[in-house]
């Protein structure tokens, strides 16, 4: 881990502990999935950081932090994977590719990728005549994450990939 | 020279089948080996689960092979069907020194 991905880690860490109160306080699903959003993003962009040089400034990061994970050597693959909580590489990568949806639908609550008619968990939308408010908006995306198996596993693997980043970063 | 630039295609064909499993989303992967320096991979991904910005397109260094003697570079560049249209069409600008000249196309296997 080089300097930028340490103080990317920090700003990621420090966000992923306000994400934890939050779960565990059972705050708003608009205020977990902001933090939860925030969190993946960051934590893409810490990774990217191990180059040396400015990730894109866009939001899509999760995504292809993941597919970049896949794409390491055999062996930090089977050290990541295990890091991670999986006990074989092949159910690693299958996963990837199970839950990349999902990666995306989290992407995209950030408010400048849902655009003005989107869902997300920080505004009310449409911009030019809001109908609808994230605090009373049920999220399609927060059903999938805490009532689906994948979902949940995906919430652990977060936090896993967040607390042992100086390891594989 | 030559060994160099079907290794980089070998290479480039190994990891866009890799993206094609993990992102059921990637339509189409192009190489583009004009204008990069040597042991760099260009891709892009046609991706339809992207959203369209308006900002400069901006590839993203997955910095795969950090610290090994024979390292390489992989760029990929995730643009929109409508954005890879303009850019075939001339009319949306790929990164500055990227070049569709002698681009070639990977298709995904068993998909």
């Amino acid at each position: 881990m080089n300097d930028y991905q340490r103080l990317w880690w920090e700003q990621t860490r420090a966000d992923h502990t306000v994400l934890l109160l939050l779960r565990q306080h059972g705050a708003l699903p608009c205020h977990q999935l902001h933090y939860l959003q925030m969190v993946t993003e960051k934590l893409g962009k810490a990774y990217f950081w191990r180059t040396g040089h400015a990730p894109p400034r866009s939001h899509v990061s999760f995504v292809r932090f993941l597919q970049a994970l896949d794409n390491r050597s055999n062996a930090d693959r089977a050290h990541i994977a295990a890091l991670l909580g999986f006990g074989k590489v092949h159910g690693f990568v299958n996963w990837i590719s199970s839950v990349t949806p999902l990666a995306y639908a989290l992407e995209r609550l950030a408010p400048a990728l849902a655009g003005d008619q989107g869902p997300n968990p920080e505004y009310p939308w449409p911009r030019p005549a809001p109908l609808r408010a994230p605090a009373t908006f049920t999220f399609p995306i927060w059903r999938d994450l805490t009532e689906t198996g994948q979902g949940r596993q995906l919430l652990k693997v977060i936090d896993l990939a967040v607390l042992r980043f100086p390891e594989y970063g | 020279m030559a060994n160099v630039e079907s290794d980089t295609l070998k290479l480039a064909r190994w990891y866009a089948q890799r993206h094609y499993k993990t992102d059921a989303a990637i339509e189409e992967v192009f190489y583009l080996p004009a204008n990069a320096p040597e042991r760099e991979i260009r891709l892009v991904e046609v991706n339809d689960s992207i959203a369209e910005r308006s900002a400069p397109l901006e590839p993203i260094d997955f910095g795969v092979d950090i610290g090994s003697a024979e390292g390489h570079t992989l760029m990929v560049l995730d643009v929109t069907p409508a954005q890879w249209k303009k850019i075939a069409g001339n009319k949306l600008a790929l990164p500055g020194g990227w070049s569709l000249e002698g681009s070639v196309s990977i298709r995904p296997r068993g998909r």
